[in-house]
């Protein structure tokens, strides 16, 4: 049965896709009836607001333009360095890596940080008991 | 800072590794760094609905390269009106 115009249609998440439906009234052996989710028939144009990762590296020339402090910047480097000490066998560069890594974490660790302090930013209400404020 | 910057900072301890391995490095950063904080970006694209499809991967968005890439969906629209989310689907017949 195909949707109708005015029938509510309803999107949900499966496996990273988006499902997009609506509501089809369906009978059981019963004789009783249940709702099931059908496809839409129609060719509609969907907008989705979402929230995705930041942009990757793709070049030599990119700037990183987001805004964020610029312990990312170096903390990225941190990791790069550590993950390529990683790589090598010997016990001096394993020594390395975890050097590296610990840095990272210190550099993580202000990033949240200022992430956490980022977020809470929100207005501050200053209540008139009084005729005039307070500060 | 550019991204030459990085590359050439991790090139001072790592000599031998190409640029494309150095970016590599410096991307899955990125997604450990994202993964940890709540740093994301806000974005918006369309795609248009098939007749019988019920399910649209990320990818299909205008402006999403991956499916890995979307952390969350926040809203939908379909033909210009927000439409409800279902919040457990799974339970539902014809998920």
């Amino acid at each position: 049965m195909a949707d109708s115009k005015n029938s509510q249609k309803y999107w949900w998440i499966k496996n990273q896709t988006i499902g997009i439906g609506w509501l089809n009234t369906a009978k059981d052996s019963d004789g009783g009836s249940y709702y099931k989710l059908d496809a839409v028939t129609r060719i509609m144009t969907v907008n989705a607001h979402y929230k995705s990762k930041l942009t990757k590296i793709g070049d030599l020339v990119t700037t990183l333009t987001n805004k964020l402090p610029s312990q990312f910047d170096d903390a990225l480097v941190s990791k790069a360095i550590s993950r390529g000490y990683e790589l090598s066998q010997s016990p001096e560069s394993l020594q390395l890596a975890i050097y590296w890594e610990n840095k990272f974490e210190s550099q993580l660790k202000r990033i949240q940080e200022w992430d956490n302090l980022e977020i809470s930013k929100s207005p501050k209400i200053i209540r008139t008991i009084y005729p005039y404020a307070v500060r | 800072m550019t991204s030459k910057n990085m590359v050439e900072m991790v090139q001072q301890h790592h000599p031998n590794a190409s640029e494309t391995q150095i970016i590599s490095w410096l991307n899955q950063s990125m997604d450990d760094v994202t993964d940890r904080t709540s740093f994301a970006i806000e974005g918006s694209g369309t795609f248009s609905t098939a007749s019988g499809t019920k399910y649209y991967s990320f990818s299909s968005i205008g402006g999403v390269e991956a499916d890995d890439d979307v952390i969350s969906i926040e809203t939908v629209t379909y033909d210009g009106k927000h439409i409800p989310f279902i919040r457990e689907p799974e339970h539902m017949e014809g998920f």
